[in-house]
This record gives C-alpha cells, structure tokens and sequence, in this order.
C-alpha cells in the first residue's frame, strides 16, 4: 500500500502524464473536462425539452420523461463532481502547501471510475432511458421493463452509473480528508486554510458518511430489479396483464434511504460552492472575510442539520404529522448556517471597493441567487405550504436556483478565477462580462417564472398540460420559459468559445494577476510537476490579508512574514503567531 | 501544462514535517484506512436501518434457519483474525520467520471462510431458500453477498502480502500487514454483528 504513493517521478510518456496521470493537477483538468462535455450534452437536452414545452409538441410524452431523467441525472453528476473534484484536485494540494494528494494513485482511480459512471450514463440515453426521473422512485423505478419505456435495462446502467459514482466519490473524500489533516505545510495552522480548502473539506466528509448510504440503496434497487427481491416493490402490483411477484415491499424505504443520502447532498454540491464563492469574493472585494471563524462553524452546522432533514422531501408520503413538524422546525435551523454565510458575503462586501472582474461577477451573481433560492427554501421547509407545493413547479424553481443555477455560477467563478493559473492564460473580461449577465438574467427569469407556475398548481414531470382547465395561464409562461431558455442555453456559446479560444490565444497570464493571497498564486505557470520546485514554503498568516494600511501594497501573501490577522483573531486584530 | 521535474527535484512529498515523510504517508494510510472503515460502516448502517424498517412494515417475517455452515465460518474467519494479529505481533517483536507462517496461515483461512460462505449458500439454496423467498432470506443473500465482497478484498490483500512475505522473502510489510489487521479484524466484527442482526 504504502508504495502506491511512494515518491514518483515525473513520468515521461505522453499516456502516463495526461491520460492515466497521478498527478492531481492533470485530474483536476481532466475532471472539468469531463464535466464540461456532459454538462454540455445535459444542456443540449433542456433545449429540446423546452423546444417542446413551450414552443411546438415535438416529443412523446415518455421521450420527454427519459429526457427529463437523463438531463437531471447528467446535471446532478456534474454539480456534484465540479466544484470539489476538479477544482479542489487542483488546488486543494496547492492551497496547504502539499506535493501531490495523499493517495494519488486512487486519485487517479477516482477520476476514471467518475468517467465510466458518466459514460454508463450517457450509454442509457442511447438504449432508452429510464423514465423514473432523477429521484427513481420504486415502484417505477423497481420492476423492470414492464414499467415503462426505459425501466429496463435503461434504468439498470442508470443505477451502475450512480453505484460508479459513489465509488468514486468516497475514493476522492478519502483523498481530500487525508491530503487537508496530514499534508499541510508548516504554519498552515486549520484556521489559517483558504475558506475554499474548508469547504472541500466538508464535502468530503459528508460524501464519506452519505454516498455509502446511496450505495446500500441501490444495491437494494438492484436486487428488486434483477433478483426479484421486495425490498421496495409493494404487493399487488398489477402491470402488463399480470400481478407482479413481489410482496409486501416499501416504496417509502426507498425514499428514506434516497433523502438521507439526497439532503446532504445538496450540501454536498453548495458547501464547496459556496466556500469557492467566499474565497474569490474576499479576493475582489479587498477585504478579508468577515467571521472566518463563524463560517467554519456553520460548516459544522450543515453537517450535522443535513443528517436530519431529509423528511422535507417526503412531506405528502404519509408521514405523521409530528414527524412532519419536526422536519419542518428541523430544516428552518439550516437557515441558520445559511444565514451567517449569507451575511459574512455581505458584510465582506459592505463598503469594500469591489473589482467588477468576470469571477467577481459570478460571485455576486451567486450570492443572489443563494439567498433567492433560499428564501424559497424557506416556503417548502413548512410543511403546510409544502403540501401544496410539493411536486409542482415551485420545487422546478427552487432547485434550479440553488442546486443549479447557484452551483454553476460557482463554477463560473472559479473557472475565470482560477483559469490563468490551470492553463497560464487570461479569459476575456468582455465576453465573461456579457456571459454572466444573459446567464444571470435569463436564470431569474426562467426560474422565478416557475415558482409562480408552482403558485398555479403545475405539477413537475408533465409532459403536456393542454388537457388541464386550470393551466390554461401556464400556457403563456411556458412559451416565455422557453423562449428565454433558448436564448439562455445560446449564450452559453459564448462562455464555451472564452474558453476554448482563451486555452490557444489567451493573453499571457502574470503568476499572480489577480493580487492574491494563497499559495498557488506563489507558483509558476505552468505549474511544475511537483508544484513546488525546492522547498515547500512556510505559511505565515491567514489567505485574507487585504486592505492593508499604509504600504505599496493591499494585501500580503500567506508565505509574508510578519504581523498578521488570522482566522481566529478575525478581521482587524494584527498578532504576532506568525511562525 | 505541466513542466518537467527540475533534475533531483524533492519527490512528490512534503519535505518540512519535523518527524520525516514516511511518518507522515503512514498516518494518511492509518486514517485513508479508518475512513473507508467509516464509509462501509455508514453502508450497513444503511441496510440495518433498511432491515428495522422492513421487518416494521411486514405483518409477518418468517425467518429462515442460518446456513448449517455459519457457525463453522464464522470460526474460520475469526481464527484467521487471530493469527493474523499473532503474525503481526511476532513480526513485531522480531520473528519475522515465525510470523510469515501465520500469516500465510491468516489469508488461507479467509480463502477458507470466503469458500464456506459459497457453500453455504448452496446449502440453502439446495433448501429452496433463495435470494427471493422472504424479506428475511433476501436480506440474508445480500448483507453476506456484501460482506463478501469485502471480506474478498480483505483476503486479496492477506495473500498479496503472505505472497510477497513469503516468496520473495523481501522485508517484512511492517505498515501494510498493520493496516491489513485492523482491517480484517473490522471485516470479522461486521460480519459477527451481521450473524447477529440477522439471526439473534
Ligand atoms: C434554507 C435553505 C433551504 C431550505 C429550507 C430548503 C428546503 C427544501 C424543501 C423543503 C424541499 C422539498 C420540497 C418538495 O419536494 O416539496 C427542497 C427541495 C430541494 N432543494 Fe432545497 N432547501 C434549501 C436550500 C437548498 C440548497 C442550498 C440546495 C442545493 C444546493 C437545495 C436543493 C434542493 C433540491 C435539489 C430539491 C428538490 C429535490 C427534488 O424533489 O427533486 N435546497 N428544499
Ligand atoms: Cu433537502
């Protein structure tokens, strides 16, 4: 074992350093890759799906809901791979000052088992694919082809598919937890970690304790649908001319066991978000994080509420209505850890003189979108509301803002903050300027729109409402869904060619452009193999030194010797724990 | 993207701990260890929830009588717990000669419990017990069916390790047979508290 980490040389051949590479740095690349081609197939089929539903009937309605499935399936691997497993592979190994992860080896396991679930996944669109939506609730989900279309062996890759996810998802926490306890440089004290080391961290952790909780689900899934088994399959079921031989199963354990793992989830996708979010925003605000110290505990805070909230998701499953309330009162505390996130950003921001930078932009997007999102979070959570709005459109919306559109801006964010150190090129301001604006408009729009159709009474994972009397009003808002969404979706060409135009003809990147604080702003572009060339340097201070008095510059590096603020003294409070 | 190696550069590892690299790519093996023990515990937390709740929901849950091989297996697999702790606290008092015996011993009697768990399974099958019979039986195929797996895991590593104790009378794995122990002495607990919850 102790070999697979043993220290390695560079390798030499073109296979070893950027295909079947340990390097975490060329994982992390080929993790956003990866993530980028299916978000960009994911994206491809909300297009037709709204062509479809707002513009002209194009699709049968069980091609609709494997679309459906497929797309939301696709977009939950994506938000939940990106912003720990391709930017925290890059630069969480960067930022506490470390050669490699600690397991490199399974590093590098991690991100092809990530590709084979992504591939399996993908394979099931083309096999048909399974109608169950993303959530796959037994007994649809449970008993096979004579289901519907899809349920066959399309929802059976869909299940491999998620198992390969879990696999890879407990190998890259293992690695994330390991590299941030024991990899850290001399004087990179915890309360010194860039918030963003913090929320990988959490994500970590809580992958560790949740995906095994998935996988033991689907395993179960996967015997009611190969072995015959009644796990979930309830008696008496009646499909295709024929009573069904399971007896006595529980749809409901299902969804049990799919919430526990699902709620944390969630957190999974927004905690390293938002800690990407709050470390890029105290770079362009020039100030340091307001409440370091308040933040990690929140994060805390997520960890533990997220284990016990997963009942919100089953308001209307029958479930007494104690239960109900204390998963109500339960889910309003995360509103608490929320909160002090939510005011650290905009306490950070309160008078600072912001840099209006493309990642900057993304970052505030965020923040809004967070706060819009969470504000509707605050409607489901109570679970009298919840009962009228569960299952319609109002969720859409919900999710979308948070899970979605929130998640991705982070991404964004870091995409344009962190790309002149991956591939020592500048994106275009201008075009990441107009970018974020149609995509931040367009998200409100079409997503603010769908809570109202939530108001309405639409139910979700319709594929056609004409029949209905009291949609008639959704008619029109589905057309101005889609005709946004269209525009929307385009406008994301224009991110795809900054990217791609700026990885060729970019302008040079300077090592440090942006005026930073952490660690991998001290190292070339590119990076070098082992990231540091001789010695690993020694960290002084907290990453938030900005808005330093006096002095030609604002901000002091975590290498800076000196006088410092920290974490811990939080903002304004220089000492002398330098080491 | 990524530059050569500067000639002689310092290695993948972190140089400056006061206590060595090696101390360190130990400690992050003992807790990559403990946290995939964390992991596969949450996994049959899972399915003991998963069990109380089926069980709750069934009016009735017949039980079906454990494999008449279980009691022997479960010997085995604790035995071959036990003499891989006697390997490893030979080996570390300085009888590596003694201990790869034991060793070899300890990855044989895993292969031995994995092979009687296979025959058990046919027991019961041979019964008419199947992975769908009942609740009680389907539970049964699948909390053994995954232990399996683990404990399949586990013996790889056993006979990797005795192979390369033994054959290649390389130096004794101080480290990897310490990981290996906590390991299949976690896969002999799981799968007595699985002998448990499945038929106590
Ligand atoms: C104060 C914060 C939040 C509260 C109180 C809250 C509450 C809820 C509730 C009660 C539901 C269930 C609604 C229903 O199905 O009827 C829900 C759904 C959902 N929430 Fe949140 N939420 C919050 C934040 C978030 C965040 C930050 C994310 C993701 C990053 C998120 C993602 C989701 C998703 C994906 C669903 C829908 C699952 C589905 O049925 O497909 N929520 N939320
Ligand atoms: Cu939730």
């Amino acid at each position: 074992m102790s070999e697979t980490h043993a220290e390695h040389e560079a390798p030499r051949s073109f296979i070893r350093r950027y295909i079947f590479s340990m390097d975490h740095k060329v994982i992390g690349i080929q993790y956003l890759l990866a993530m980028l081609l299916l978000a960009v197939v994911g994206l491809a089929l909300t297009v037709v799906m709204r062509w479809h539903l707002g513009i002209r009937t194009v699709l049968r309605p069980e091609t609709y809901l494997s679309l459906m499935t497929m797309h939301a399936s696709l977009m939950f691997v994506v938000v939940t791979v990106t912003p720990t497993s391709a930017f925290g592979n890059y630069f969480l190994p960067l930022q506490v000052g470390a050669r490699d992860m600690a397991f490199p080896f399974l590093n590098m396991l991690s991100f092809w088992v990530a590709l084979a679930a992504g591939l399996v996944l993908l394979s099931s669109l083309i096999v048909g694919a399974p109608i169950s939506g993303w959530t796959a609730y037994p007994p649809l989900s449970a008993v096979g082809g004579v289901a519907g279309p899809g349920l066959g062996l399309g929802q059976t890759l869909w299940l491999v598919a998620v198992a390969l996810l879990c696999v890879s998802s407990m190998m890259g926490a293992l690695n994330f937890i390991a590299t941030t306890l024991n990899l850290r440089t001399r004087g990179m004290s915890m309360m010194r970690l860039p918030v963003s080391v913090w929320g990988w961290l959490t994500a970590a952790v809580t992958g560790l304790l949740v995906f095994p909780v998935l996988s033991a689900g689907g395993i179960m899934l996967l015997l009611d649908r190969l072995g015959k088994t009644s796990f979930f399959v309830p008696s008496g079921l009646y499909l295709g001319g024929e009573v069904l031989p399971h007896q006595g199963g529980s749809p409901l354990l299902w969804q049990h066991l799919f919430w526990f793992f699902g709620h944390p989830e969630v957190y999974i996708v927004i905690v390293p978000s938002m800690c990407m979010v709050t470390h890029i925003m105290a770079n362009f605000a020039r100030r340091p994080i307001f409440g370091y110290r308040y933040l990690v505990l929140s994060l805390f805070g997520f960890v533990t509420l997220g284990g016990v909230v997963w009942g919100h998701h089953m308001f209307v499953s029958g479930m007494s209505p104690y239960s109900g309330l204390a998963f109500s009162i339960l889910t309003l505390f995360v509103s608490i850890p929320a909160a002090i996130f939510a005011i650290s950003w905009l306490m950070t921001l309160w008078g600072a003189r912001i840099q209006f930078r493309p990642p900057m932009l993304y970052c505030l997007g965020f923040v809004s979108l967070f706060i819009s999102g969470g504000v509707g979070g605050l409607f489901n959570a109570q679970s009298s509301l919840d009962i009228y709005l569960h299952d319609t459109y109002w969720v859409v919306g919900h999710l979308h803002l948070l899970f979605a559109m929130a998640a991705i801006f982070s991404v964004f964010a870091a995409i344009h903050f962190w790309f002149p150190k991956m591939f020592g090129r500048m994106m275009n301001d201008t075009l990441g300027t107009i970018h974020f604006w149609f995509t931040l408009v367009g998200a409100y729009i079409i997503f603010l729109t769908m809570h109202y159709m939530g108001f309405l009474g639409h139910p979700r994972r319709y594929a056609e409402i004409s029949q209905f009397d009291f949609l008639k009003p959704a008619a029109s808002a589905h057309t101005l869904i889609s005709v946004v969404a269209l525009i929307t979706a385009g406008a994301q060409i224009l991110f795809l060619f900054n990217f791609f135009w700026s990885l060729f003809a970019g302008r040079k990147a300077a090592t440090n452009p942006w005026n930073s604080t952490s660690l991998e702003w001290t190292l070339p572009n590119p990076v070098p193999f082992s990231n540091f060339e001789r010695d690993i340097p020694v960290v002084h201070r907290w990453a938030y030194d900005f808005e330093l008095p006096g002095g030609a510059q604002d901000y002091e590096m975590q290498t800076a010797p000196g006088p410092s603020m920290d974490g811990q003294t939080g903002k304004g409070v220089p000492t002398e724990k330098s080491t | 993207m990524i530059a050569q190696p500067p000639a002689g550069h310092p290695g993948l590892l972190h140089p400056t701990p006061s206590r060595g690299v090696e101390h360190l790519l130990r400690r992050s093996d003992v807790l990559g260890l403990w946290l995939t023990l964390a992991g596969i515990s949450m996994m049959f937390a899972a399915f003991t929830s998963a069990y109380v709740f089926r069980h709750g929901v069934s009016a009735a849950w017949p039980v079906i009588p454990p494999p008449k091989l279980t009691a022997f297996n479960t010997f085995l697999l604790l035995l071959s717990s036990a003499v891989l702790e006697g390997a490893r606290r030979l080996a570390n008092s300085g009888r590596t000669r003694a201990g790869r015996g034991l060793l070899a011993l300890a990855a044989l009697l895993g292969f031995a419990f994995l092979a009687g768990q296979c025959i058990a399974w046919r027991q019961l099958a041979r019964q008419g017990i199947t992975l769908d019979t009942n609740p009680h039986s389907s539970f049964f195929y699948m909390l053994s069916g995954v232990h399996g797996v683990h404990a399949a895991g586990g013996v790889s590593a056993l006979l990797w390790l005795s192979g390369r104790a033994c054959l290649r009378k390389a130096e004794w794995p101080f480290h990897a047979v310490g990981l290996a122990a906590v390991y299949w002495h976690f896969v002999g607990a799981l799968w007595v508290y699985l002998v448990v919850l499945l038929f106590l």
